[in-house]
C-alpha cells in the first residue's frame, strides 16, 4: 500500500471519529444543526470558511489561473471581499435576529420573519436549496471524483462511487457538531497546504523572480492581471493572448461571483450557530484572513504549475499534478487530504443543510406533529437521496468550476436580496421576499439555458441578483406596513440582546 | 523577459486583501476596548 493511501486512511478515520463522537452527543434537531449555538468564535470561522471553499479551492480555482494566468484572479478579489461585507453586515445582524424569532434554518427564518401561516415561503425556500444544492453537491462528487482517479489509479466512475461512500457515511454519522468540528481541522489543513506548496515550489524554483521570468517566457500576458489569455492543450503554442484584453463585462462576471456570499445558506447557518453575537468580530478577523492567504496561495499554484508541469490536459489537476511531481509520498499524502479535506467540509455541510431544507422545511408541511427522533432519520434518509441524485449529475464527468459557478450563481441571487432586505428593510413584506427569492433563481435557470443571454459573457449571479433587488422592492412597496410584532422583533435585533 | 509582476497585478492582487484584513482588525480593537469601558 502507498504512504498516500496510508496517510488517507488515517485522515479518513480521523474525520469518521470525531463524526462518530458529536453524534453520540447530539440529542436534538437545533442540536444536529446548530450545535444549540454554542460554538466558539475560531471553529466558527475556520468552520465557516472551509465549508465556503470546496473542491473549487484547490481544484477549480488554481485550475483557471493555471489556464488563463492572473487574469483570474479578479474571482478570487470579488470572493475575498464579499466574504468580508457578509461577515460585517449580514452575521451579528442574523445571528441576532434568529435568535429573537427562534430560528434554526434559513426557510425557519423566513417564515417567522414575515409571519407567514401560509407556509409558501417555507416550501419555496426548501425547494430552491434541494435544486442548487443538489448541483452544487455534485460538483463536489466530480472533485472526489478527479481525485481519487488521479491518487489510486482508477476509473473515473469507481472514483466518484468511491466519494459518494466517504462522504455519505461520515455525514449521515455526524451532524452540525461534528461538520463543525470536522470542518474547523480541515480548514486547518486547506491553509496549511496552502501556504507550504506554493511556498516550496517557488523556492526551489530559485525564487518569485525565477518565476515570472519563466512565466513571461510561456506569455508575458499570463502575468498581467488586465489581460486576457486562452489555454488549448491541443495546440502548438497553449497559451495564446486574446486580443481585446479583459473587458468590462468580464471584469464583473469575475468580481460578481462576492455577490454570492449573502445568500450562501451553509455559511449563513455558521453565523446563526455562533455562541454570541458579540465574538463575530473576532471570527470576521479569522476568516478574512484565511481566506486572503488562502485564495494569494491557490493563485500561485496556479501559476508555478504552468512553468513547472507539462501542459495539462485537465488543468483542474494542477495541485494534483504538483504534488506528485514535487514531494516525497508520504508529504504528499497529507496534502491530498487537504483536498479531500475541501471537498467533503463543503459537501457535509451543504447536505446538512439540503436535509435540513427536506426535514425541517418540507417534511414538517404535511406532518406538522413529526417528532424530534422521526426528523432526525428524515434528514438522515434525505442526505443520501440527495448525494444519489448528485451522483447521478456527477458520473458525467465536467468542471468544477463551471458546475459550481452555476449553483453558486442560484442560491446567492435567490436568497442573497431576500436575506439583505429581510435584515436592513422594515417594510420588507413576504410577498416582496417571496418575488425576489422566486426572480433570482428563474433568471438564473433562463439566463444559463437560453443561447443569447449566455452568449452575452455576464454571469448570471449579475442580471439575476439585480432583478430579485428589483423585485422585493416594487412589491414590498406596494404591499401592507409590517405589523407591530415585526417592527418590535426588527428592532429588537438591532441592538445586543440581553444574554450577550 | 520579465523578472517582476506588473504593477497592475501587484496592487490588485494585495491591496483589497490588505484592506479588508485591517478593516476586519479595527473592528475587532474597536469591540475589545468598548468592552473594557
Amino acid at each position: 500500500m502507498s504512504p498516500e493511501i496510508i496517510t488517507f486512511i488515517i485522515y479518513i478515520g480521523g474525520m469518521m471519529g470525531i463524526g462518530y463522537y458529536f453524534y453520540k452527543q447530539n440529542e436534538s434537531t437545533s442540536d444536529y444543526f446548530l450545535g444549540d449555538r454554542s460554538l466558539n468564535p475560531y471553529v466558527t470561522a475556520l468552520s465557516a470558511q472551509a465549508s465556503d471553499m470546496s473542491g473549487w479551492l484547490l481544484m477549480g480555482f488554481p485550475g483557471a489561473v493555471y489556464a488563463g494566468g492572473f487574469n483570474a484572479m479578479w474571482i478570487g478579489i470579488g470572493l475575498a471581499i464579499g466574504t468580508y461585507l457578509n461577515w460585517q453586515f449580514v452575521g451579528q445582524r442574523l445571528r441576532r435576529y434568529t435568535e429573537v424569532i427562534d430560528a434554526i434554518t434559513i426557510a425557519d427564518f423566513f417564515e417567522k420573519r414575515f409571519k407567514d401561516n401560509s407556509r409558501v415561503l417555507r416550501i419555496v425556500t426548501g425547494l430552491v436549496i434541494l435544486v442548487f444544492f443538489t448541483i452544487y453537491v455534485s460538483s463536489g462528487l466530480v472533485a472526489g471524483g478527479k481525485l481519487f482517479e488521479s491518487l489510486l489509479n482508477i476509473d473515473y466512475t469507481i472514483a466518484v462511487y468511491f466519494s459518494v461512500v466517504i462522504v455519505g457515511l461520515y455525514t449521515v454519522l455526524g451532524g452540525y457538531l461534528a461538520v463543525s468540528w470536522t470542518d474547523f481541522v480541515q480548514g486547518g489543513l486547506m491553509f496549511i497546504a496552502l501556504i507550504i506548496v506554493p511556498i516550496t515550489v517557488i523556492t526551489n524554483f530559485g525564487g518569485f523572480a525565477e518565476v515570472w521570468r519563466a512565466v513571461s517566457s510561456v506569455n508575458p500576458d499570463l502575468l498581467h492581471a488586465g489581460k486576457s489569455v486562452t489555454f488549448d492543450i491541443g495546440a502548438d503554442v497553449q497559451w495564446i493572448s486574446a486580443g481585446s484584453g479583459l473587458s468590462f463585462i468580464g471584469l464583473i462576471s469575475l468580481l460578481g461571483w462576492g455577490l454570492g456570499y449573502f445568500g450562501m445558506p451553509h455559511i449563513l447557518v455558521r453565523f446563526m450557530g455562533i455562541k454570541s453575537a458579540k465574538q463575530i468580530p473576532r471570527s470576521q478577523f479569522v476568516a478574512v484572513t484565511w481566506v486572503t492567504i488562502s485564495l494569494i496561495g491557490a493563485v500561485l499554484v496556479g501559476i508555478v504549475g504552468i512553468v513547472v508541469l507539462e501542459p495539462l490536459p485537465d488543468s483542474e489537476k494542477v495541485f494534483l499534478e504538483l504534488l506528485d511531481k514535487l514531494f516525497s509520498p508520504w508529504v504528499s499524502g497529507v496534502f491530498l487530504a487537504a483536498v479531500l479535506a475541501a471537498i467533503m467540509s463543503t459537501i457535509d455541510s451543504q447536505l446538512l443543510v439540503s436535509s435540513s431544507a427536506l426535514a425541517e422545511d418540507l417534511y414538517t408541511v404535511f406532518r406538522r406533529d413529526a417528532g424530534q427522533k422521526e426528523l432526525m432519520w428524515v434528514s438522515r434518509g434525505a442526505v443520501i437521496v440527495i448525494i444519489l441524485i448528485g451522483l447521478i449529475f456527477a458520473l458525467s464527468g465536467g468542471s468544477v468550476l463551471n458546475i459550481v459557478s452555476y449553483a453558486w450563481a442560484g442560491l446567492g441571487a435567490s436568497f442573497g436580496p431576500a436575506i439583505i432586505f429581510s435584515l436592513f428593510w422594515k417594510q420588507t413584506t413576504k410577498n416582496g421576499a417571496l418575488a425576489g427569492i422566486v426572480t433570482g433563481g428563474a433568471t438564473v435557470l433562463i439566463w444559463k439555458n437560453v443561447g443569447v443571454l449566455a452568449g452575452t459573457g455576464l454571469y448570471e449571479i449579475i442580471p439575476a441578483f439585480a432583478l430579485s433587488v428589483l423585485a422585493i422592492y416594487f412589491v414590498s412597496a406596494a404591499g401592507k406596513d409590517p405589523t407591530k410584532q415585526v417592527v418590535k422583533e426588527f428592532e429588537t435585533a438591532l441592538k445586543p440582546l440581553k444574554n450577550e | 523577459m520579465k523578472s517582476s509582476l506588473p504593477f497592475f497585478t501587484t496592487f490588485w492582487l494585495l491591496a483589497p486583501s490588505l484592506a479588508i484584513v485591517i478593516l476586519s482588525l479595527i473592528n475587532v480593537i474597536k469591540k475589545e476596548t468598548g468592552d473594557n469601558e
